[in-house]
C-alpha cells in the first residue's frame, strides 16, 4: 500500500546543500536557531524530511483480490449506475450519492445516526477509499464491496433489502444485461416468488420483522444465491468508487519538487503551511497516527472522544470487530472471489482495548469534508487542532497512554497547522 | 610558568618540552568540546542501534537456557504493513544445537504507549527448534519490543528485543 522510502536523491541533495560537511549536531543547532516566523524560510531536520517524503506521492490503489471486477471498466460503469440509482432504497428516495455527494467531496457535510440510532456518525468521504484496510469509523467491513452493502440495508440510510435489490436488477433489462455480462446468468428461478421473495434479509435483531421471516423461509441455496447477487452489486459499486481519488494537492506538488531538488519548491506551498508541516512531522507528532501517503495508519485509536450524547460510550471498534467477525461478506468468506491466505481479518480478535476506538481518518482533502471526528463534533479544522493542542474535554476510556499530551500551540501555530491541513 | 598556568594546576618538569599554557587550555577546550559532542551523539548512536535492530537479532533468554534468534520478512520490519517473523531456538551454551521441543510465543508491544498490535499474530512452532510468526502489523512508528516466550522441558523462559521503527 505504501512505498517504503529511504533517503532518496532529493533528500541527500537537500541535506548536503544544507549541511555542507558540517557535523550533524551543529546542523540541528542551526535549525533550532532559525526563528520560525522570521521569514518565509522553513528548514527541516533530517528526520522531519524523512517523514515528509513518506507522506507523498499516493501510489496506485492496492489490488483487491477479493473483488474479481475491481479494475473492470464495465463493472465500474455498472457500479456508477447502481451508485446513483434510488430504486436500491426501501422508499425509492435515496441512493448512495445522497450521502456521498460528488459535489460535496463524496460526503454530505452532515452527521447521521448509526448503530440503532444511538450514536452519531459523520459520513466519511469516499475519496481514496480503495486504499482502506478497514471500512467505516468502526472498521466493520474489510473491503470496499462489503462496505457498499451496509447502507443499502441500514434502516437509517437506504432501508432497502437484498432481495429487493435482486428484483430491481432482474426486472430492469439494461441492469440485468450488464449484470449477467459481468457475473453470469441470474438463477433460472429468479422470478419465482417462493424461491426469491420480493423483500427479504437477515435481521437477527428484529426476528419478528416480515423481511426476516421471509429470509428464514427461503431455501439455503436460494439464500446463498441472493447473497452472491448482493455481493456482486457491492463489487460493481466498489469498482466505481475505486476511481474516486484525491492525489494531486498543493502538498503533493511541493513534495514532488523537494524530491526533484527544485530550488523553487517553496513557491508551491505557502510559508504558513510549511511551518504547519514542520509541526505536523515534528513537535505535533501527528505522523504517529496520520502516517504514510494516506496520512492515516488505517488503524484505530481512542483519542478521548468516545463519550457521546447522554454520556453514553460509543463502543466504536469493539462493536465493529464483533460485526465484522459475524459478517458473511469478508475477504475470507465464501463471497470473496479469492480468499487470501493472510488477510488482516484472519488475525483479528475482540479485545477490550478496542472499546471507544475509532479509525484514524485520512487527511487527504480534509478541508472539504467538515464536520470532523467520527461524530462530527467539530465544525472546522481549527477546532480539531485546538482540541489536540489543549486536550480540553478529552476522556480516554481505553488503555491509559501518555501518547496524547497537550501540544500547547500558540495561535500562530494553530493557524499554521490549519494552513497545512488545507494544503492536503 | 605563568600565574595562569599555576592556577590551572599545570606543572613543569625537567627534560620534557613544556606545552605553552595557552596551548594546554586549547587542548582542554577541545577535549571538553569532544566530550560534549560524544555526549550529544550517544543517544543518536543508541537510536541508530535500535533502528538497525529492526532487522532482527538474537539474545539469551531470561533463565540462560536458550539463545533465541529472530528475523523479519521482509527485513527490516516495515511500518504499517503485514510481515512474517522467523524464529530459531538454540541451546545457549554453544548456540548451535536446536531445541526441537521448543514452543514459541511472540507478541509486539509499545512500552511508551502502553499498547500492543491491533492484530493478534500467530506463531507456529515447527518441531525442529524453529517457528514462523504471521500476522504481525506494527502500525505506529516508535519504540517497539518483540516479546518472545520459549516453552520446553516444562519450563518457560522469556526474552525481549527492543527496536526502533521509523519511516
Amino acid at each position: 500500500m505504501k512505498p517504503r522510502n529511504t533517503l532518496d536523491a532529493a533528500h541527500h541533495r537537500q541535506l548536503t546543500q544544507a549541511a555542507r560537511g558540517v557535523l550533524r549536531p551543529f546542523l540541528v543547532l542551526s535549525l533550532f536557531c532559525t526563528a520560525p516566523h522570521a521569514n518565509d524560510a522553513v528548514y527541516f531536520e533530517p528526520s522531519e524530511l524523512r517523514s515528509i517524503l513518506q507522506l507523498s506521492p499516493l501510489p496506485a490503489p492496492p489490488a483487491d483480490p477479493s473483488n474479481a471486477v475491481a479494475d473492470d471498466r464495465a463493472a465500474a460503469e455498472f457500479g456508477r449506475q447502481l451508485f446513483f440509482d434510488r430504486r436500491l432504497s426501501g422508499r425509492g428516495d435515496t441512493s448512495c450519492a445522497t450521502c456521498h455527494d460528488p459535489q460535496r467531496a463524496w460526503s454530505d457535510g452532515r452527521v447521521a445516526h448509526d448503530l440503532d440510532s444511538r450514536f452519531r456518525r459523520n459520513v466519511p468521504s469516499l475519496r481514496n477509499s480503495a486504499y482502506n484496510r478497514w471500512y467505516y469509523w468502526d472498521g466493520r467491513a474489510d473491503s470496499a464491496w462489503a462496505q457498499a452493502l451496509g447502507p443499502i440495508e441500514h434502516p437509517g440510510e437506504m432501508a432497502g433489502d437484498r432481495l429487493a435489490v435482486t428484483r430491481v436488477i432482474a426486472d430492469d433489462p439494461d441492469l440485468r444485461r450488464r449484470y449477467e455480462n459481468l457475473f453470469g446468468s441470474l438463477p433460472k428461478n429468479i422470478d419465482e416468488v417462493r424461491h426469491f421473495p420480493p423483500h427479504a434479509m437477515p435481521m437477527e435483531a428484529s426476528p419478528g420483522d416480515a423481511r426476516h421471516q421471509a429470509w428464514l423461509s427461503m431455501r439455503e441455496g436460494d439464500r446463498r444465491d441472493s447473497n452472491r447477487i448482493f455481493s456482486n452489486v457491492g463489487k460493481a459499486i466498489a469498482a466505481f468508487e475505486r476511481d474516486i481519488l484525491h492525489s494531486d494537492s498543493a502538498f503533493d506538488r511541493y513534495v514532488a519538487a523537494l524530491r526533484r531538488g527544485d530550488p523553487k519548491a517553496d513557491a508551491l506551498l505557502r510559508s504558513d503551511a510549511r511551518r504547519g508541516l514542520r509541526l505536523f512531522v515534528g513537535r505535533g507528532a501527528c505522523t504517529l497516527c496520520h502516517s504514510g501517503p494516506m496520512l492515516s495508519d488505517g488503524e484505530f485509536h481512542d483519542v478521548g472522544i468516545a463519550l457521546g450524547q447522554g454520556m453514553r460510550i460509543d463502543p466504536g471498534r469493539h462493536r465493529g470487530v464483533m460485526n465484522l467477525l459475524a459478517s458473511p461478506f469478508t475477504r475470507i468468506g465464501e463471497y470473496s472471489d479469492a480468499p487470501e491466505e493472510h488477510p488482516p481479518i484472519r488475525y483479528l480478535d475482540l479485545q477490550s482495548d478496542q472499546l471507544g476506538q475509532f479509525k484514524t481518518p485520512s487527511l487527504r482533502g480534509v478541508a472539504d469534508t467538515a464536520p470532523y471526528m467520527h461524530d462530527g463534533r467539530f465544525a472546522d479544522l481549527r477546532a480539531v487542532v485546538e482540541f489536540y493542542s489543549t486536550r480540553r474535554g478529552a476522556r480516554v476510556i481505553g488503555h491509559p497512554t501518555s501518547l496524547l499530551q497537550p501540544l500547547d500551540l500558540d495561535d500562530t501555530e494553530i493557524d499554521d497547522l490549519v494552513a497545512f491541513l488545507r494544503s492536503l | 610558568m605563568t600565574s595562569s598556568a599555576r592556577r590551572l594546576g599545570l606543572r613543569s618538569s625537567d627534560g620534557c618540552p613544556q606545552p605553552r599554557p595557552h596551548a594546554r587550555i586549547r587542548s582542554l577546550s577541545i577535549a571538553l568540546a569532544l566530550c560534549a559532542l560524544w555526549a550529544g551523539s550517544a543517544p543518536a548512536l543508541e537510536q541508530d542501534r535500535l533502528r538497525e535492530a529492526s532487522a532482527g537479532g538474537g539474545a539469551v533468554s531470561s533463565g540462560g537456557t536458550y539463545y533465541v534468534e529472530w528475523w523479519p520478512e521482509p527485513a527490516p520490519v516495515p511500518l504499517n504493513e503485514m510481515f512474517v517473523i522467523h524464529f530459531r531456538v538454540l541451546r545457549a551454551e554453544e548456540r548451535t544445537t536446536p531445541v526441537p521441543a521448543a514452543v514459541i510465543t511472540a507478541n509486539a508491544w509499545m512500552p511508551e504507549h502502553n499498547h500492543g498490535t491491533s492484530l493478534q499474530a500467530q506463531v507456529e512452532s515447527k518441531g525442529d527448534g524453529s517457528a514462523v510468526g504471521s500476522g504481525f502489523l506494527l502500525h505506529m512508528e516508535g519504540h517497539w519490543q518483540l516479546r518472545v516466550g520459549v516453552v520446553a522441558d516444562g519450563t518457560m523462559e522469556r526474552v525481549s528485543f527492543d527496536f526502533e521503527l521509523r519511516p
